[in-house]
């Protein structure tokens, strides 16, 4: 029974009419796609998804066939801007690999340039027959993206403040930050503070507040340290009564975060206190922390939009389900030993 | 432009039949350990890599008898004699997600029980290699109940439910976090101001203390004379028991309204009162809206939906076996009002505040 048949079957229709309606494209009428495919299941014909796949990944290989762009899109001025991160570089580069082995294209497209807004660039994808999008980990100065959603297949990394449709891949931090909190632990600390700061991602700073609240209530009252909320312009006298009143002796804070820290108390005094960084990609190689895998962030991300794109499925449910990529732990000079006096 | 490699490059190089490059990486045929080394390097200097898409379609080709769909399997280790689908609605709900996207994706699914009666790992094994069935779905393995051991690199496996049990796979589930925290706010809204949960140990230990995580972290929230200290089920308790450690505890935390992610919650809180007034509820784990009830509804279909979706990326991208560092996959519920969690009378609520300010 061949594609063919089915077309007879259901009234005189091209086998590719018939292809294109059982893949759910959206070029075909959905009166159309709806009767192939009622005619197609009461013959008892099936797809072959593997061979699908295996047509798929010859026929894109073929040097006369351009491979399907998926739209990489973030806040920068341009790629180098972009690049500048190192967060945003990794995600690149693990979305581009996956993509590759995919046999689809990640083509940067930057938000930020003059002159560019959101309403224009989903022009442009749309102009372009872009279908794949990969919002990736937008800055907390955007606040909002308006593009036409039921065009895309979207995924997004971090940035769930936005409530944008789509599902979304996020970095495993309540486990992370529960598995580094168990760590500083076990070398000795004893008053471990969380010190967020405002451009931090809403989601990944509720993760690890939550995960540090969870070890906390294993403690002692007095051993619970409450987190620090680094504002904008935060007084350097808050921060040192802060790690006064509470006697911390180690901080978990991202590098940047760190860095104030240490110039609003001094930089002997900040030598003292012992620091997990909270993504050590970003850090001095000696610091010890979490570590994220923002590549396999990124290729996770990839795979879900190719995925999507197979079927077609365009618009969904804001924020309908979120993949946490693991985060692991890595040793270093900023947290050793502590001896205990 | 296409470069790769392909085996036929490499048996150029190997001087060798490509059959016989094909033979010897799969490590399959009767091949000298010489000719067997000199292809692997050659393979390796060339930087031949199997092509996931047409591994797969092959494994198919050669692992079943007809051209039918590829299958899947669903694997449980609670039979239908044992409630599979009378006691756990979700389930069904869960099975259903999987069947609908299996379908429209191309895979046919089967639904495999490992218990009494039933597959134990050795018979379901030799099942799976009969029906030519690589890619898995654990759906909701129950710890206490009978084990699976399979030899994993041969398939690729997605996991519903239970990420605390090893081996860490790919795995999908409702998003518990999510959950309470939305209940908890939900209540804030409505007006309740000491809001309790109370949840199963069991749970704990299964969810990686989930409700509890996102607990503490709304609580911090508010301020500290409205915080309430979860309550815990043990394990094994039935109602009654529940019922006897739930009152003192609501008495001691004064509360006025009590978060569960059990469905009896509403039995165990109706026959007390504190402070006049009638303790309130919300549940977390409704599988479809209850009258009257208060909570989540969880959208156990598109957890069966993202578990087929991610497991037909697997199988086609060749991802087999246990991976590396494992991803986890939450899917959101909606939250339904309710009888049992009425908003809370304003007049009282005004009356509250204003003693509490001196006139």
């Amino acid at each position: 029974m061949t594609m063919s048949d089915v077309g007879r079957l259901a009234g005189g229709f091209h086998p590719s009419t018939v292809s294109l309606a059982l893949r759910n494209h959206p070029g075909i009428s959905v009166v159309t796609r709806k009767l192939i495919t009622r005619t197609a299941s009461k013959m008892g014909y099936r797809r072959d998804p593997l061979l699908d796949a295996f047509n798929r990944h010859r026929v894109s290989g073929l040097a006369h066939q351009a491979p399907r762009v998926i739209a990489f899109v973030s806040d920068f001025e341009s790629k180098g801007d972009m690049e500048a991160s190192a967060r945003h570089r990794l995600f690149w580069k693990g979305g581009s690999a996956a993509a590759r082995t995919l046999r689809h294209g990640l083509e940067f497209f930057p938000l930020a340039p003059m002159g560019m807004s959101s309403k224009r660039l989903d022009a442009v994808l749309h102009a372009r027959g872009i279908r794949g999008l990969v919002i990736g980990a937008l800055r907390a100065e955007t606040a909002s993206l308006n593009f036409t959603w039921d065009r895309y297949s979207t995924v997004k990394i971090e940035c769930c403040r936005l409530g944008l449709p789509g599902y979304a891949v996020a970095a495993a931090y309540l486990r992370g930050g529960r598995a580094a909190f168990e760590r500083m632990r076990s070398l000795g600390y004893r008053r471990i503070g969380l010190v967020t700061a405002k451009d931090m991602d809403v989601q990944r700073s509720d993760l690890l507040h939550a995960g540090i609240l969870c070890e906390q209530a294993k403690l002692s009252i007095e051993e619970r340290v409450p987190p620090l909320a680094m504002k904008a312009k935060h007084p350097a006298h808050s921060v040192s009564t802060w790690l006064q009143s509470y006697s911390v002796d180690a901080v978990l804070a991202d590098q940047a975060t760190f860095r104030r820290i240490a110039v609003a108390v001094g930089r002997a005094r900040a030598r003292k206190l012992g620091w997990a960084c909270l993504d050590v990609t970003e850090a001095a190689p000696e610091a010890a922390g979490i570590v994220v895998d923002y590549e396999r962030m990124g290729a996770v991300a990839v795979e879900q939009v190719v995925s999507l794109m197979r079927v077609h499925q365009r618009c969904h449910p804001s924020e309908a389900s979120t993949t946490f990529v693991s985060a692991g732990w890595r040793e270093g000079k900023t947290l050793p030993l502590k001896s205990i006096l | 432009m296409n470069t790769r490699s392909t085996i036929k490059d490499v048996a150029l190089v190997a001087g060798v039949h490509f059959a016989t490059v094909s033979k010897s990486l799969r490590g399959i045929g009767c091949i000298p350990a010489a000719t067997r080394d000199r292809i692997r390097l050659a393979a390796d200097r060339l930087g031949y890599m199997r092509n996931p898409a047409f591994h797969a379609l092959s494994q198919r080709r050669a692992h079943s008898t007809s051209l039918r769909p590829p299958k899947i399997a669903i694997i449980s280790n609670r039979s239908p004699e044992e409630g599979f689908f009378r006691l756990f609605p979700h389930y069904r709900l869960l099975c259903q997600g999987v069947q609908q996207h299996a379908t429209e994706l191309g895979y046919d699914c089967e639904l495999l029980f490992l218990d009494q009666g039933h597959h134990n790992s050795k018979t379901l094994r030799r099942h799976l290699k009969r029906a030519g069935i690589r890619g898995l779905i654990l759906a909701a393995l129950e710890p206490s109940r009978r084990a699976l051991d399979l030899p994993w690199e041969e398939f690729c496996v997605v996991k519903i439910d239970s990420g605390q049990m090893q081996p860490a796979f790919t795995f999908v589930s409702v998003d518990q976090l999510h959950y309470t925290r939305l209940a908890f706010q939900k209540m804030r809204a409505l007006g309740y101001r000491r809001i309790g949960l109370a949840t199963g140990i069991e749970d704990e230990k299964a969810t990686g203390d989930l409700h509890t995580a996102a607990y503490l972290l709304e609580q911090a929230a508010i301020p500290e004379a409205e915080r309430v200290e979860p309550f815990y089920f043990e394990v094994g308790w039935r109602t009654p028991q529940a019922r006897k450690a739930l009152i003192p505890w609501s008495r001691r935390e004064q509360v006025d309204a009590v978060i569960s992610n059990w469905m009896q919650i509403r039995q165990l809180v109706r026959p007390f009162h504190i402070k006049q007034k009638p303790v309130a509820c919300a549940t977390m784990c409704m599988t479809t809206h209850v009258r009257g009830l208060a909570g989540i509804v969880g959208d156990l279909q598109l957890v069966g939906r993202r578990a087929i979706a991610l497991l037909a990326g697997l199988i086609q991208t060749g991802q087999y076996g246990i991976p590396a560092a494992a991803s986890y996959t939450y899917v959101k519920g909606i939250w339904h009002d309710g009888d049992s969690a009425p908003p809370r009378d304003p007049n009282v609520f005004q009356n509250s505040s204003t003693r509490s300010k001196p006139a």
